[in-house]
């Protein structure tokens, strides 16, 4: 596919929603992204420039939500004043640029974990962006999740928790790994033998909020990125975790929150915007997410080993198991 | 028997030549990639001076603690784990499995157990 099929495939769209003649230039690959293509681009209706990104999926990639369903619940974080880029089409058929498609807005700024990271530490704004990023899931948790148009995903089993959920999942996926490791096996234990009380209330669960999936500037967060796994149904607390984990913090150990700053301004800017943190709960996702990320590397060799993904980087993820058994080895360590 | 250099060496010299002449020419797009070989044939020659030890190591670690010398070590451990361990047991686990990982660390991302915990 040549870049110019793209730009007449993305204005014949964009023509289609604004009900005028679109031109589009300017088309750039953008560095985000690892499965899907983001293309930057400018479309220009009467002479006025609007600077774009358009999110594809190459045909056959597999969706953990439909386009639609990821572009509803954008739409509803943006009205629920979560910093969301602007989705302005969203089709599954987009056969005019190899398929399906999503344009929003462009957000200027930082997104690749080291250069936010430089970022802050030339501004000193690590703290702003923790406490901006707390304040941001309490208002994604606050929404109604019967609010979204379109369904998101759910994994509903009657009567279980979304611990108990996850918890199931991981242990299929840790039995079936094609090699036995031991460390992750300990940690399912620990999971568990520390199984938490249901939350309060589940809401919408980005699953993916982290250094890495944010527009950063000067002024702090921009906007979050990746709602391809959104989940209709969660533990808010799992969205708590995720960002503190150790392999988002980029080699800066000592700012839990993303390399960003400690747990403190983020859990204070959560409880400020009306959001509920349990300590417990926080603790339990954190181990549940640096195990889901270990059998998620194991996953990644996998689709490399039996040839769908031919890719390095791939490859490498494997050899990358080792790290995230010792950060989940040092949150489970025992009491003496 | 193979004359020399041996695979150490030989995976070194691909490290650095990637590392020192390829990534400074290659495109943008590429770059991450190979930055990725790199790390992988550095890892690579780790494994070969230190992969004996290390799996020596992790067989004698684990007969010690389920008190049988197994033939695939992790896979009888994981098994001992999985019908169901006690605190004390669990936690002897726990001691064996952070020396383990701290040999696969040594080969696959040296230094990365400098952090413990929090």
């Amino acid at each position: 596919m040549t870049k110019l099929d793209l730009a007449a495939g993305l204005a014949t769209y964009l023509g289609e929603i604004w009900g005028a003649e679109v031109a589009v230039s300017d088309l750039s690959a953008s560095t985000a992204g690892a499965r899907r293509h983001n293309l930057l681009f400018v479309a220009e209706v009467a002479g006025e420039r609007t600077p774009l990104v358009a999110t594809i999926v190459p045909a056959g990639e597999t969706l953990i939500n439909s386009i639609e369903a990821e572009a509803a619940v954008r739409a509803l974080a943006e009205r629920g004043g979560v910093a969301v880029p602007h989705v302005h089409l969203q089709r599954s058929d987009g056969d005019l640029v190899g398929g399906p498609l999503m344009v929003s807005d462009f957000v200027d700024g930082e997104t690749v974990p080291r250069r936010v990271l430089r970022l802050v530490a030339e501004h000193g704004n690590g703290e702003l962006i923790a406490h901006q990023l707390g304040a941001t899931l309490a208002r994604l948790h606050a929404l109604d999740p019967s609010a979204v148009s379109v369904p998101l995903r759910t994994l509903d089993a009657p009567g279980t928790s979304p611990a108990e959920r996850a918890l199931a999942g991981l242990t299929t996926a840790v039995d079936e790994l094609p090699r036995a490791r031991p460390a992750l096996r300990l940690g399912l234990r620990w999971l568990d033998e520390h199984l938490p009380a249901p939350p309060p209330r589940e809401t919408i669960v980005h699953t993916d909020v982290r250094n890495g999936n944010l527009i950063v500037g000067a002024d702090g967060l921009r906007a979050v990125l990746d709602w391809e796994g959104a989940l209709a149904s969660g533990d808010p607390m799992q969205d708590l975790a995720w960002p503190a984990l150790r392999m988002w913090r980029f080699r800066e150990d000592a700012n839990e929150v993303g390399g960003f700053a400690g747990r403190a301004p983020y859990i204070a800017g959560y409880q400020g915007a009306g959001g509920d943190f349990d300590d417990a709960r926080f603790e339990w996702w954190k181990v549940e997410g640096t195990l889901r990320w270990a059998v998620g590397l194991a996953a990644q060799t996998m689709a490399f080993l039996d040839g769908r993904v031919p890719s390095i980087v791939m490859a490498a993820s494997g050899r990358r198991v080792p790290e995230l058994e010792w950060d989940l080895l040092m949150l489970i360590r025992p009491a003496r | 028997m193979q004359f020399l250099p041996e695979a150490p060496e030989l995976l070194g010299a691909i490290a650095a030549l990637l590392d020192e002449q390829v990534l400074p020419v290659v495109p943008g797009d590429v770059q991450h990639q190979v930055r990725v070989a790199t790390h992988l044939a550095s890892l690579l020659e780790r494994e070969a001076r230190l992969g004996a030890e290390s799996a020596r190591s992790e067989r004698e670690l684990i007969a010690v603690l389920l008190g049988v010398d197994a033939e695939d070590p992790a896979a009888a451990l994981d098994e001992r784990l999985r019908a169901g361990a006690d605190d004390e047991f669990a936690a002897r686990a726990w001691e064996a499995l952070v020396e383990i990982t701290r040999a696969d660390l040594a080969i696959c991302k040296p230094g990365h157990d400098s952090w413990e915990g929090a």
